[in-house]
C-alpha cells in the first residue's frame, strides 16, 4: 500500500465510525419535522365553525393576493441588487446560425465585465451595452432586452410565477410548480446548478433564455430536472459539464443551443434513464470533447420510452447520440437529423450514434444525414 | 413551540420496522446499522468539520427514514440511495451556510479535534483521519465530491457516474485525478 493512495484512503476512511448518538439524533429530527397530533381520540367533537361573512372572505382573498405577490418580489431579492441594469445588446454578427452547426467563437471575458459574485469579472456581461460572449442570432435572451441584475441564488417558490427580464448571478432554484422563466441570463452560478427544478416544481418552462457558467468552475448542470414537466425553448447553455440533466422525464427541448461544454466528458442533453415521454427538436448541440455526447440517453436507471429526435444538428462527443441501451427501451424515433463533421471524421469520436436498435418495439430512424454531405447515417 | 414528544427509539423506529417488515423489506433499523458509518463519514469528508457532519447525518437518516417505506429503494443500490441524499443534503448545507466559508476554510483548513478514543492505534488513524479530511477541505468541491463518493462511502465508478451524471469514464478519470492530488496534499502536510 502505498501511503496515501486509494487502498490507504479507504482504510483510513473505514476507521470512521458514526457518533453513538446519531441515531437517536437522526430520530428527534423525524420527529421534529412531522406536525403535531391532531385531535385525541378521546376529544370531544368540535362545535361547527362559524360560517364567514361574504365580505369578510373577498377581503381575506384580496390579502392572500397581495401577499403572494409579495411573496415572489421578496424571494427574488434575496440579495441587495446594486444600481443600474445589465443591457442586453446582441451582435448579429456574431457566429454561424443553429442550422448550419457551425463551432461558434470562444468566448473572451471583456475588460469591463460585470460584477460576479466573488468581484471578479463577469464573463458574459457587463455595464449596459457590453457583451464579452458573442450570443447566437435566435438563441438566449433576444437582442435589445434590459435586464434587471440580481445577484446572488434566485428561489422562486411562487406557483405560476414568472421570471422574466432578469441576469441572475448565481443559480435559480425553482420550488414551485408552473413557473415561467423568460429573458433569464444565469450567469456564475454554483458549482452543480445553474437552474435547479426542484422537486415540487413540476411543469417549469425556461424560454429565450441563457444559463453561462463561469469556465474557470462550471457548474455539473446547467439545467437539472428533478420533477416530471420541463420545456426548455431558445435557450443558449455553455460552459457547464452537462447542459440539460433529465431526472424525470416529460421533457420538450426545442430550438436550443448547447456548446462549449466543460469537463472530459462532456453531456449536452443526458439522461440516466426511465425518463419517458423525451421530445428533442430543431436543437443545436456541439460537443467539443472525445467523451460523453451530444444526446445520451444512458438506462442506468430503467428503460427509456417515447422519445422524439428530430431536426437536430448534433456534433461530437464519443458518440453524439447514445439511444437508450436499455434492452427494453422502446418508441425511440430519430429523425431528419444532421450529424456535423466538425470535430471528429466519424461525428463523435467513435461514431456518430451508439446504443440504438431501429428493431426494437416502436422505434424509427429516418432521414439522419451527414451535415456535410447529406448523405444517409446508419445506426 | 412544544417539541413533539418522541416515542423513543425502542418505539418509532421499530414501528417502521415492524411495517416494512411485512413486505419483505430489509428494515430501516438494518439499513442504518449496515451503512451508518460510511454516510457519515461521507458527510465528514464533505463538510470537514465533525459535529456540523453528526447533524448533517442526522438529517440524512431522518429523510430517509420518512422516504424508506414509501419510496421503495432498491436493496440491491441502498448505499447509493442514502448516499444520493447525503449529497443533497450537503448542497443544501452549503447553500444554508453560503459557499464563502466553504471557500475560506479550503484556505484556512485545519482538521478538527475530535477525541474520543484512548487506544494509541486508534489514535495514530484518528490522525490521519482528521489530516486527510482536513486536507480535503482544500480540494474543488467537485474533487472532493468524488474522493468522498470513493473512498468515504465505497460507491464503483458506475455509481459514481450515475449519480453525476456523467459517463464511467469520465467518473474514474475525475475520481483519479482528484485522488492523485489529494495524495501529494497529504503527502506534503503528513502528520
Amino acid at each position: 500500500v502505498t501511503r496515501y493512495d486509494e487502498q490507504h484512503l479507504r482504510e483510513i476512511m473505514a476507521t470512521v465510525k458514526a457518533p453513538p448518538g446519531l441515531r437517536e439524533k437522526a430520530l428527534r429530527e423525524k420527529a421534529l419535522r412531522e406536525p403535531p397530533p391532531t385531535v385525541a381520540p378521546t376529544s370531544p367533537a368540535r362545535p361547527p365553525r362559524p360560517r364567514w361573512p361574504l365580505p369578510v372572505i373577498v377581503g381575506a382573498a384580496a390579502l392572500g393576493l397581495m401577499f403572494g405577490s409579495y411573496t415572489v418580489a421578496s424571494r427574488m431579492a434575496v440579495t441587495p441588487r446594486p444600481p443600474g441594469t445589465v443591457g442586453s445588446s446582441v451582435s448579429p454578427s456574431a457566429g454561424p446560425s443553429p442550422a448550419q452547426g457551425g463551432p461558434s467563437p470562444s468566448a473572451t471575458p471583456g475588460p469591463s465585465g460585470g460584477p460576479g459574485r466573488n468581484g471578479d469579472p463577469s464573463p458574459v456581461a457587463g455595464p449596459a451595452g457590453t457583451q464579452s460572449t458573442p450570443p447566437v442570432p435566435g438563441v438566449g435572451v433576444p437582442a435589445g432586452t434590459v435586464l434587471t441584475l440580481h445577484s446572488g441564488d434566485l428561489h422562486v417558490s411562487t406557483a405560476g410565477a414568472t421570471v422574466s427580464n432578469m441576469q441572475v448571478v448565481g443559480t435559480v432554484y425553482v420550488e414551485a410548480p408552473d413557473v415561467t422563466l423568460v429573458n433569464v441570463r444565469v450567469t456564475q452560478p454554483s458549482a452543480y446548478f445553474g437552474i435547479k427544478q426542484e422537486a415540487q416544481a413540476t411543469n417549469l418552462t425556461v424560454r429565450d433564455s441563457e444559463v453561462i457558467g463561469d469556465p474557470a468552475d462550471p457548474p455539473d448542470y446547467a439545467i437539472s430536472q428533478s420533477v416530471a414537466g420541463l420545456t426548455v425553448t431558445r435557450v443558449l447553455i455553455r460552459h457547464a459539464n452537462s447542459g440539460i440533466h433529465l431526472g424525470a422525464g416529460s421533457v420538450t427541448v426545442t430550438s436550443s443551443r448547447i456548446d462549449q461544454l466543460a469537463g472530459a466528458s462532456p453531456v449536452g442533453i443526458g439522461s440516466t434513464g426511465d425518463t419517458p415521454n423525451l421530445t428533442f427538436t430543431d436543437n443545436t448541440i456541439l460537443v467539443d470533447a472525445d467523451a460523453g455526447g451530444a444526446i445520451v440517453l444512458y438506462t442506468n436507471d430503467g428503460p427509456d420510452g417515447g422519445v422524439l429526435i428530430q431536426g437536430n444538428t448534433l456534433a461530437g462527443g464519443a458518440t453524439a447520440l447514445v439511444g437508450a441501451q436499455h434492452a427494453s427501451s422502446h418508441d425511440i424515433k430519430v429523425l431528419n437529423n444532421r450529424f456535423s463533421r466538425m470535430y471528429y471524421p466519424t461525428c463523435g469520436s467513435n461514431a456518430p450514434v451508439s446504443a440504438y436498435d431501429p428493431a426494437e418495439p416502436g422505434n424509427q430512424w429516418s432521414g439522419n444525414v451527414w451535415a456535410d454531405t447529406g448523405q444517409p447515417v446508419e445506426p | 413551540m412544544d417539541r413533539p414528544q418522541l416515542v423513543g427509539d425502542a418505539g418509532e423506529w421499530r414501528a417502521v420496522t415492524a411495517q416494512v417488515d411485512g413486505t419483505g423489506v430489509q428494515p430501516f433499523d438494518e439499513v442504518y446499522r449496515a451503512h451508518a458509518d460510511s454516510v457519515f463519514a461521507f458527510c465528514w469528508s464533505q463538510i470537514g468539520n465533525h459535529s456540523d457532519a453528526e447533524d448533517l447525518a442526522a438529517d440524512v437518516f431522518a429523510s430517509a427514514f420518512a422516504a424508506y417505506a414509501t419510496s421503495g429503494p432498491d436493496p440491491e443500490k441502498l448505499r447509493a440511495w442514502l448516499i444520493r441524499i447525503a449529497r443533497n443534503a450537503v448542497i443544501d448545507h452549503y447553500r444554508k451556510n453560503g459557499r464563502r466559508s466553504a471557500i475560506l476554510a479550503r484556505f484556512f483548513s485545519r482538521a478538527d479535534e475530535h477525541a474520543d478514543t484512548d487506544i494509541e492505534g486508534e489514535i495514530i488513524m484518528r490522525d490521519e483521519v482528521t489530516h486527510v479530511i482536513g486536507t480535503m477541505r482544500r480540494l474543488r468541491e467537485r474533487e472532493r465530491l468524488v474522493i468522498g463518493l470513493r473512498v468515504a462511502s465505497n460507491l464503483s465508478y458506475a455509481e459514481i457516474a450515475s449519480m453525476l451524471g456523467v459517463t464511467e469514464h469520465a467518473a474514474t478519470m475525475a475520481t483519479r485525478r482528484a485522488l492523485e492530488k489529494l495524495r501529494g496534499l497529504c503527502e506534503d502536510g503528513a502528520p
